[in-house]
């Protein structure tokens, strides 16, 4: 029973002893029994008027702190809504990301196992690469071959353009001996044809004939000289065509140099290639296998730092869900002003509280909507 | 001589993930928790270049550059943001506030140690 009512009926049961033994005892009441109901009525009746009226003005002073106490209450129903949107946004996106995570940790290590298990296209590139410069090696060599074969018919020829020289020279040689000894023998006899000539006088007619025998070996003499000339002629050209020769073979043998060059250079930048594609190539796979790795590892990491945030969220609401069920447990108690405006205050700190965690919990810890990411833009 | 960095993240993973990469590109890396340890270790060594990361507690990475920009010694030191944030307001306030280079997480190895040559060499 409320304790005003408890008030009311003993203030009633005293006034109405009162009125009992005043028109008992009172000699000029005795005996007015509806007057003195009457009288108690209106007692009681006034009684519960000023109750009433007590009542009313005590609900007054209540309305006001009720009110605040509802509008302090709405206050914190919002900061909670504010709250669970947050948090429905927020494993949204821990969803998105761990999707994108799962997506890209499931292709690296696709890539990652195609790289350790199947190197075949690597090994296949660097085998055909090595075929390749392979058969440029035979080609290179078949045309040093060809170089030196020719070299070598050449040199023979030279070879035989040098006897042929030599055994012409031989016999320049020995016609210039011939020609030396008539030219010898023509002298004498010139000289004896003269002498013999002069001593004969007249009967050395004969030895006129003799000088012109000397004259027409003279003339022989000429003639051989003319051939020598010719002789000479075709040595020179002879040799002309060994120096020919010899040149020919010369710049042979120097393009034939010059092409193996040019082929060993191509071999050595063939082998370098061939070098990379060997032993970078696979490297630089697990390299790119790597980083998509460890760039999809920071997925989880992002979702942790999400993670951690809506826990703070969740941490923070519990204890303002505690202490709100308390308040409302009192709230439900409080039977005057103060009880409600103790409610009510109790309630303004839970929204203090609460738009406090919102400030806290106002910077996420990941941009939203940043994935995949990876981008780089220098200023 | 190798150049040195000091990398701020509040995230234990993301320091190890970047230390373990530009460490195995010959850089000397020193580690901070958030903007105000950064501040405090840039104060007491000389690094040739900041990276850090924009959502910390105590001090966020637009914080600390402004701060930075402000010492003699970082007005042209080269200050990367490595952040989850791509949106183009926050690129234009870290340019604003002398940001050097905005790269998104999650970022790749490679492509920061290209990045961290080309700034640095």
């Amino acid at each position: 029973m409320p304790h005003c009512s408890v008030r009311l009926l003993v203030v009633g049961c005293v006034w109405t002893l009162v009125v009992g033994v005043v028109f008992t005892a009172v000699p000029e009441f005795s005996g007015r029994l509806w007057t003195c109901i009457a009288v108690v009525a209106g007692g009681w009746a006034g009684i519960l008027a000023l109750s009433a009226r007590g009542a009313k003005g005590e609900g007054d002073a209540a309305a006001a702190p009720m009110a605040h106490f509802e509008s302090e209450l709405a206050t914190c129903m919002s900061a909670f809504e504010a709250q669970f949107q947050a948090i429905e946004l927020e494993s949204a996106q821990m969803l998105g990301v761990l999707a994108d995570a799962v997506d890209q940790l499931s292709d690296g290590f696709e890539a990652l196992h195609a790289s350790v298990s199947h190197p075949v296209p690597a090994v296949a590139t660097e085998a055909n690469t090595s075929r390749a410069t392979l058969q440029r090696v035979v080609v290179a060599l078949d045309q040093v071959l060809e170089t030196e074969v020719a070299h070598s018919h050449a040199s023979q020829t030279l070879t035989v353009l040098t006897e042929a020289l030599t055994a012409r020279t031989q016999q320049a040689s020995t016609l210039l001996n011939e020609i030396n000894a008539i030219a010898r023998q023509s002298g004498l006899l010139a000289l004896n044809a003269s002498i013999e000539g002069a001593r004969a006088g007249e009967g050395g007619r004969e030895f006129v004939v003799v000088a012109d025998e000397v004259a027409a070996l003279s003339l022989r003499t000429e003639d051989f000289s003319a051939q020598i000339a010719v002789l000479l002629g075709a040595m020179q050209g002879l040799l002309g065509d060994a120096c020919t020769a010899i040149d020919a073979a010369k710049a042979q043998n120097t393009l034939g140099v010059r092409d193996v060059k040019a082929q060993a250079e191509q071999l050595l930048a063939a082998s370098h290639d061939s070098a990379d594609v060997g032993t970078m190539s696979p490297a630089s796979a697990l390299d790119a296998d790597t980083a998509k790795l460890v760039q999809a590892l920071q997925f989880q990491d992002i979702v942790a730092q999400i993670v951690g945030h809506v826990l703070a969220r969740v941490g923070g609401m519990r204890e303002a869900l505690a202490e709100l069920g308390g308040v409302a447990h009192d709230a439900a108690l409080a039977r005057d002003a103060g009880a409600v405006s103790a409610v009510c205050d109790r309630a303004e700190r839970i929204g203090q509280r609460l738009r406090a965690l919102a400030v806290h919990t106002e910077n996420p810890p990941v941009g939203r909507g940043a994935t995949p990411g990876g981008s780089i833009e220098l200023f | 001589m190798s150049k040195h960095i000091l990398a701020i993240d509040d995230s234990a993973s993301i320091r190890q993930m970047v230390n373990f990469t530009l460490k195995s590109a010959g850089y000397h890396v020193v580690d901070a928790v958030d903007g105000r340890d950064g501040l405090e270790r840039a104060k007491s060594q000389q690094f040739d270049l900041v990276l850090t990361d924009q959502n910390m507690p105590r001090m966020d990475g637009l914080a600390l550059i402004r701060a930075l920009r402000e010492m003699p010694a970082y007005q042209r030191t080269p200050i990367l943001m490595l952040t989850t944030e791509s949106s183009d307001e926050m690129k234009s306030q870290g340019r604003a506030a002398g940001a050097t280079g905005w790269m998104v997480k999650p970022f790749d190895p490679l492509k920061l140690i290209e990045v961290v040559r080309k700034v640095i060499g």
